[in-house]
């Protein structure tokens, strides 16, 4: 009785399969006729986990729908998951999309996997991160575009508020993103450049872009350096743990803690108190930007080599106004892709 | 069609383990190719099948230690040790074919200190494997100071996207390694010790096998199968990156277990593992093409291991 039941399950359920299949088959034909004449876009970033890509996916969505294009946004599984990332890419390159937009994991990473993308002539854009411009050509790979913010000048912008308020001087720290990872270096950059004569930086401590990992760490500094009155987090993750040390050790209010991203819970931390100021980015509209310079070079046009997406600082004055508008920016930007992609 | 009906239930359900992992690959596909028109296509199954080929030679030298009834976790750091052993020596200079031997060297060499840890010395298989996965990636982190070493290699790169004609190298790599698996496991006299020793050591020791000789060719050979899949993880992603790689190290077993091999030994399928890595690969790429939440891709991934085990359940 027994393998009679399982036989019959499994020849109805395959009979079941089959018969779905055809029909869906053939209802498949109709809807490849009905697809709109906008170009299908890929993007691949490093991950969803992190507010921050979440934003840009986010971003790209609304903009493909509200434009009536297709666009699939697809990452690895962390920060540092480049094998998975490359594998979402690899997958998507056969699948005759019109246009991708990759966020790298690092410098190198994803120019393999693109070589195939390229050799298509299938446009690429070079979203957030820089790739390796040298490697790239190495390998035949060119960018129609890259599409980012400028982290030299979040992080110059963020000294610069940090020297307001200190009024000029004191002992500060930075904690740094990721090794090697080029956005942390250049926003660190900035900053250093900004304070230089200034404001003494005791120390500079890699906490790797986690929010756990900047609590550990800003608490050791803090036995080291309890007289320091700022920090500098290479990003937002970071600052919300540097601010839970030091309330933790009991000295709210006596360091001013800036970073960079301008992620909901940053917001939300500034709007509290708790963190002093947030350099925020714009990842929706980055994401935003990377549909309209798809969409613009799909019809033919130049799209402009470098997109700056744009940066502002939130403190108390205008945190509501931007947790309001969130996760646009809450004051309008210079575009230069908008008329380009209107058309 | 007789013993069938000797033995009804449990002799079909056992069978059915057994297809458990082409049986689900089958299934998976129709259901792909029901979903969207760009699944079954021979570009995506290429590059699916390419994209399966690390996890495949991973799985076939995991599959070296279940059959005498181990596991090798150490997989997760040895990967990323081979990739930067071949990283730091390429750029100092190495000449490229020699930076290849000395990375699947050093992953011999991790799998030779696992294998002589439980086979001479008696050491609990996980403990011994977990151990060596932390040791081993903090080394690796040393090496490279957690930084990701690009390995821009013409040859490297023609490797992770040329072949001859339409057969890709990756393929040919994963296919030698699968034949060579299968030879080693059914037709050399080292197969049948491993098989036995996994089938129960008291008794292969009885009848005069080198136990513990045969553990330790059993991890070398794990290792040396991870050195592979770390050179052909660097061709493809144009770097080597230091971080631990706990994705393929799960992805692993489960394609091991998939395949229908037994984790207390004994029993191996060489065909099950190499399908168990594909149907893994396949779950994602046609996850990744109809546009589907990451969340949802580890839920499914998940769901097919335990659904394997379920039916290892009824596996004698």
């Amino acid at each position: 009785m027994g393998s009679w039941n399982l036989r019959r399950i499994v020849a109805v359920t395959v009979a079941a399969v089959a018969v779905t299949g055809m029909t869906a088959a053939c209802g498949r034909g109709g809807d490849d006729t009905k697809q709109a004449s906008g170009p299908r876009i890929a993007i691949v970033t490093r991950n969803f986990t992190n507010p921050y890509w979440a934003a840009l996916r986010d971003g790209a969505l609304a903009e493909g729908k509200q434009r009536g294009v297709e666009v699939n946004v697809q990452a690895g599984t962390s920060e540092t998951d480049a094998d998975g990332e490359n594998a979402k890419i690899s997958t998507l390159a056969g699948q005759g999309y019109d246009c991708f937009g990759v966020v790298p994991v690092n410098a190198s990473n994803v120019i393999t996997p693109l070589v195939p993308v390229a050799r298509k002539k299938t446009p690429i854009l070079n979203l957030d991160s820089q790739i390796d411009p040298a490697a790239s050509s190495a390998a035949g790979v060119s960018y129609a575009s890259f599409i980012g913010s400028d982290n030299i000048a979040a992080g110059t912008l963020a000294g610069q508020k940090m020297l307001t308020a200190l009024a000029g001087t004191g002992k500060v720290v930075i904690l740094q993103g990721i090794a090697g990872e080029q956005n942390g270096i250049n926003r660190e950059k900035g900053f250093t450049e900004a304070t230089g004569g200034k404001l003494d930086i005791v120390q500079r401590a890699p906490a790797d872009y986690e929010q756990d990992k900047a609590l550990q760490v800003t608490e050791a500094i803090l036995k080291a350096h309890p007289d320091i009155t700022g920090i500098f987090a290479a990003n937002d993750t970071m600052g919300l743990g540097a601010v839970q040390a030091i309330k933790n050790a009991g000295l709210a209010g006596k360091i001013k803690v800036i970073s960079v991203d301008g992620i909901k819970d940053a917001l939300d931390s500034v709007k509290s108190g708790d963190l002093y100021g947030t350099i925020t980015q714009y990842p929706y509209a980055e994401g935003q930007l990377a549909v309209q310079a798809c969409i613009a070079a799909h019809s033919g046009k130049q799209i402009p080599q470098r997109v700056v997406a744009p940066i502002a600082f939130i403190d108390n004055s205008v945190v509501d106004q931007q947790l309001a508008s969130f996760p646009k920016p809450f004051a309008p930007f210079d575009n230069p892709l908008a008329p380009l992609a209107a058309g | 069609m007789t013993a069938t009906a000797a033995r009804p239930r449990s002799f079909d359900l056992a069978r059915a383990a057994d297809y458990a992992a082409p049986g689900a690959l089958v299934v998976v596909w129709i259901a792909f190719f029901i979903a969207t028109p760009h699944f079954l296509t021979l570009s995506n199954i290429g590059d699916l099948l390419v994209a399966s080929s690390i996890l495949a030679v991973l799985a076939l030298g995991q599959q070296f230690a279940v059959v005498v009834a181990g596991i090798d976790l150490s997989v997760g750091a040895n990967l990323p040790w081979a990739a930067a052993l071949l990283g730091a020596t390429a750029t100092a200079g190495v000449p490229l074919g020699l930076a290849i031997l000395i990375a699947i060297a050093g992953s011999v060499v991790v799998g030779v200190v696992n294998g002589f840890l439980v086979g001479y010395l008696k050491m609990t298989d996980f403990i011994v494997t977990l151990g060596s996965l932390s040791v081993v990636s903090g080394i690796t982190l040393l090496l490279t100071e957690g930084n990701t070493v690009a390995v821009s290699s013409p040859f490297l790169q023609a490797i992770a996207l040329d072949g001859i004609g339409p057969v890709r190298w990756f393929w040919l790599i994963a296919l030698a390694a699968a034949v060579l698996v299968w030879f080693t496991l059914f037709r050399t006299r080292a197969g049948t010790h491993l098989l036995a020793v996994g089938g129960g050591s008291d008794a292969a020791l009885g009848s005069g096998i080198p136990v513990r000789r045969v553990r330790l060719a059993a991890y070398a050979a794990s290792g040396l199968l991870c050195g592979v899949a770390g050179v052909m993880l660097v061709a493809r992603n144009g770097g080597a990156d230091p971080s631990l790689q706990t994705n393929y190290l799960l992805s692993s077993i489960a394609a091991v277990v998939l395949g229908g091999s037994s984790l207390f030994g004994g029993k191996a399928s060489v065909v099950g593992s190499v399908t168990g890595a594909v149907l893994l690969t396949s779950l994602v790429n046609g996850f990744t093409i109809i546009g589907i939440s990451q969340y949802f891709q580890t839920i499914a991934v998940g769901a097919v291991v335990l659904l394997a085990a379920l039916l290892a359940r009824f596996r004698k």
